[in-house]
C-alpha cells in the first residue's frame, strides 16, 4: 500500500486544507500533518515491504527522492513564508501538486503519465491568477500531445525512423512540461505565486522531469537514444544561453528571476542529456538546488519583487550572490565539477561551452541576490536555511546521489 | 421471468440498492448539500427542517414516473449483496434510465430559472462518455466486471473517465442554478406546486444512483462486508466531491460554471477519447 498511501496522503491533506481555508490554523495543522505523512512513506518507500502495491504502482528511486525534496521544500516555503504570503493557500496547491507528481511518478505508463499531467496542468492553470486559462494551459497541453504522439510512435512500427521520430517527440515533451525555451509560457509578474509559470517550472518541474526521463528513457531504444541524447543537450545549451544572458538584461526583477531558472534547466537538461552516470547525477543535483534554494529565495525576494520593500546589497546578500553563482562550498560548485566531468567524458568541446555558460551565468547572481532585500523574521530563517541545504549539497553531493540510487 | 427473479428486482427496487436505501443515502446527501450550499441558514439540523418542509405533499405523475427510473437505475448498480445477479446489470440501462429521470425533470422545468438546458445536455455527453469509454476495452457493459478492471493497461482511461464522471456530478445531481429546473439544495423555503415538491424528492433519490454508478465502474467490489463498505464510502466520497465543487461553484460570478463546462470538460472529454483511442491502440 506504500505507494498509495503516498498518493493519498498529500491529497487529503490538500481537500482539507481547502475546505478549512477560513480557519488557517487548523488548515496549516491537518494539511501539514498529512503532508508529513505522505512525505514518510515517501521515505519509506525505500524499504522492500513498502513497495508492495495492489495497483502494480511504482516509483523509480530518483523520482522517490526528488519527490522527498518537493516535501521538504513544500515545508520550508510554507512555514518559513513572508508575513503576507497566504500560507493555506500554498500549502493546499503544493499538496496537490505533490499529489500530481506522486502520481506521474508511479504511473505505468507514457499513457497514464499523460492524463496525470494533463489533469496536474489543468489544476494549476485553474489557479486564480492574471492570464487566461487557455494560455496557462498551453505548454502542458503541448506536452501531453507530444507525449501520446511519442508512444504511439514508439509501437507505429520496427522502422528507425519511428524510433528517432519518438524520441524527439518524448525529449520536446519533457521540455515542454517543465515550460523552457522554446515552449516558454508568459510571465505575469503580478501573479500570485502558486499560479505562476515560475512555481510550475521551480517547484512541479523538477520532479516531474525526473519522474517523466525515468519513465520514457527505458522505452527509448538503441536507435533513439543518439537523438534523445543530442536534443537534450542541445536543448540544454540553449536553455543555458538564454537563461543566463536573459537574466543578465532582463528589464524587470520577476523577469531576471524566472530566467535565472531556466539556466538552471539548461544545465539540467545538458545533464540528461549526455546519459553517462555523471551527468545524471549533476542534473538530479541541479534539480535537486532549484528545489531547495532557489524556488524558496524567489518566494523570499517576493516582497521586493512587488515593491513592498527596498531591495539591499548586505554581506547577506553577497553571500546569497555567492551561493547562485555557484561559489564553492556551494550547490553550484559540486554540480559544475560533476558536469564538466561528464562533458569531458562524453565530447570535450561541450565541456568549453558549458564552462561559458557558466561564467556568463555570474553577471546576474548578484542582481537577484539584491532583491531578497533585507530579510527580517521568518523570512531572514528561510534564507539561512536555504543557504544551509545549498552549503549541503555542495559539501556532501554523494548523500543526497545515494539517496537517489545514483 | 420466474417468480424469484421478479421478486428479487422487487426488492432491488424497492429496499436494496434502490427504494429505501436510495432515500437514506439520499436525504443524507440532501441534507448536507443544502448545509454546504446556503450555510448562512443554519447548521445540519435546519438544512433538514428545510428538506422536510420540502417534502411532496401530494403525488404528481410526472415526477413520480422519474422516482422509478432512477430506482431502476438504482438496481444495475455493482452494489454488493444487490439480490439482482450480477449478469443481469447493465450500465446501459442504469445510464439511460438517469438520463430519462433528467429529462422528465426538464420535461417540466424548461425555461424555469436560471436552468440551462443546453448547458444540462452538453454535460449528459460528456458524463456518456465517462461512463461508456472505459468499456470499449474490455467489451462489456456489466458494472461489477468493469469496476474489476483497475490495474495495468485501463488505469490511464479509467483516471481520465473518473475525473471527467466526478467534474459532471454536480450538474447531473442538479446542485447548480443552471442545471436545477427545481433550484438547487437550500435554494426554496417551501414547494409551490406538487411537481416541484416531487423533483426535489428526484434528486433526493438520484444520489445513490448516480454516485454509486461512479463506484461501480470505477472501483472493484467484493460481495462482502468489506466491499459494502468501500461501496458507501466511495459514493458518499463522490458525494461529497460534487457538493464542495457545486459549492466553490455557486459562489463565483454568473457564467463561471458554464465556462468550466465548455473550456475544461468538454476539451478533456476529447482528450478522455484519445485515450480510449490510444488505449486501443497501444494494448489491444
Amino acid at each position: 500500500m506504500g505507494p498509495e498511501l503516498a498518493l493519498g496522503l498529500p491529497a487529503i491533506g490538500a481537500v482539507l486544507a481547502a475546505a478549512l481555508r477560513r480557519r488557517p490554523a487548523l488548515a496549516l495543522l491537518c494539511g501539514g500533518l498529512l503532508g508529513i505523512a505522505g512525505a514518510l512513506m515517501l521515505a519509506l518507500l525505500a524499504a522492500p515491504p513498502l513497495q508492495a502495491s495492489p495497483l502494480g504502482l511504482s516509483m523509480a528511486p530518483a523520482a522517490r527522492a526528488l519527490l522527498l525534496l518537493t516535501a521538504l521544500a513544500l515545508g520550508l516555503v510554507v512555514a518559513l513564508a513572508p508575513p503576507q504570503a497566504d500560507r493555506v493557500a500554498l500549502l493546499a496547491a503544493g499538496l496537490a501538486g505533490m499529489t500530481g507528481l506522486a502520481a506521474v511518478a508511479a504511473a505505468p505508463d507514457a499513457l497514464a503519465v499523460a492524463v496525470v499531467i494533463a489533469l496536474l496542468a489543468a489544476g494549476h492553470a485553474a489557479l486564480p491568477g492574471g492570464r487566461p486559462f487557455p494560455t496557462r494551459m498551453r505548454a502542458p497541453g503541448l506536452a501531453v500531445a507530444l507525449l501520446l504522439a511519442g508512444g504511439l510512435l514508439q509501437h507505429a512500427g520496427e522502422t528507425p525512423l519511428f524510433a528517432r521520430l519518438s524520441a524527439l517527440a518524448l525529449v520536446l515533451s519533457l521540455v515542454a512540461a517543465a515550460g523552457l525555451v522554446p515552449f516558454l509560457p508568459e510571465l505575469d509578474p503580478e501573479e500570485p505565486a502558486p499560479a505562476s509559470p515560475v512555481a510550475w517550472t521551480g517547484f512541479f518541474g523538477p520532479a516531474l522531469a525526473i519522474a517523466l526521463v525515468a519513465r520514457i528513457q527505458p522505452t527509448i531504444g538503441a536507435e533513439g537514444i543518439p537523438v534523445y541524447g543530442a536534443l537534450l543537450v542541445g536543448l540544454g545549451v540553449l536553455n543555458l544561453a538564454w537563461g543566463t544572458v536573459g537574466a543578465w538584461l532582463a528589464e524587470g526583477e520577476v523577469a531576471a528571476w524566472r530566467y535565472s531558472f531556466l539556466a538552471d534547466w539548461g544545465l539540467a537538461l545538458a545533464g540528461l542529456g549526455m546519459v553517462v552516470p555523471d551527468g545524471y547525477g549533476a542534473a538530479y543535483l541541479v534539480l535537486a538546488s532549484v528545489l531547495l534554494v532557489r524556488f524558496p529565495l524567489y518566494l523570499w525576494a517576493r516582497p521586493v519583487l512587488l515593491n513592498r520593500t527596498p531591495a539591499a546589497m548586505g554581506p547577506a546578500n553577497i553571500l546569497l550572490g555567492a551561493a547562485l553563482a555557484g561559489a564553492a562550498p556551494f550547490a553550484g560548485f559540486s554540480i559544475r565539477l560533476l558536469l564538466l566531468r561528464a562533458a569531458t567524458e562524453v565530447y570535450w568541446p561541450l565541456a568549453l561551452v558549458l564552462g561559458l555558460g557558466m561564467l556568463i551565468w555570474l553577471g546576474h547572481s548578484f542582481r537577484l541576490a539584491r532583491t531578497l532585500g533585507s530579510p527580517r523574521g521568518r523570512s531572514a530563517v528561510g534564507v539561512v536555511v536555504a543557504l544551509g541545504f545549498s552549503l549541503v549539497l555542495g559539501v556532501a553531493p554523494a548523500v543526497l546521489l545515494a539517496m537517489g540510487g545514483l | 421471468m420466474p417468480w424469484e427473479d421478479l421478486a428479487a428486482h422487487l426488492v432491488a427496487l424497492l429496499v436494496y440498492p434502490g427504494g429505501l436505501s436510495a432515500l437514506l443515502v439520499g436525504v443524507a446527501a440532501e441534507i448536507g448539500a443544502g448545509w454546504a450550499l446556503v450555510p448562512e441558514r443554519g447548521g445540519l439540523p435546519a438544512a433538514a427542517r428545510g428538506l422536510l418542509r420540502l417534502a411532496p405533499r401530494s403525488l404528481a405523475p410526472v415526477a413520480a414516473w422519474a422516482w422509478v427510473l432512477a430506482l431502476a437505475a438504482a438496481s444495475q448498480l455493482a452494489a454488493p449483496f444487490s439480490p439482482v445477479p450480477a449478469a443481469e446489470r447493465n450500465s446501459l440501462v442504469a445510464a439511460a434510465a438517469l438520463l430519462g429521470a433528467a429529462w422528465l425533470a426538464w420535461s417540466w422545468g424548461w425555461g424555469r430559472r436560471a436552468a440551462s438546458a443546453q448547458l444540462v445536455l452538453s454535460v449528459q455527453a460528456v458524463w456518456l462518455l465517462a461512463v461508456f469509454l472505459p468499456s470499449i476495452g474490455p467489451g462489456n457493459l456489466r458494472p461489477q466486471a468493469l469496476g474489476a478492471v483497475v490495474l495495468g493497461d485501463q488505469l490511464p482511461l479509467k483516471l481520465a473517465c473518473g475525473v471527467l464522471y466526478l467534474a459532471c456530478l454536480p450538474a447531473l445531481l442538479m446542485l447548480l442554478p443552471e442545471s436545477a429546473p427545481q433550484g438547487p439544495p437550500g435554494a426554496l423555503a417551501r414547494a409551490r406546486t406538487p411537481e416541484e415538491g416531487g423533483f426535489i424528492a428526484l434528486r433526493v433519490l438520484l444520489w445513490m444512483p448516480t454516485c454509486g454508478l461512479f463506484a461501480s465502474l470505477f472501483f472493484p467490489l467484493a460481495d462482502d462486508a468489506l466491499g459494502l463498505l468501500r461501496f458507501l464510502l466511495v459514493s458518499l466520497g463522490a458525494a461529497a466531491v460534487a457538493i464542495a465543487v457545486a459549492a466553490n461553484l455557486t459562489r463565483r460570478p454568473a457564467g463561471v460554471t458554464r465556462l468550466l463546462y465548455e473550456r475544461l470538460a468538454l476539451p478533456f472529454a476529447g482528450f478522455a477519447v484519445v485515450v480510449a483511442a490510444l488505449t486501443a491502440v497501444l494494448f489491444h
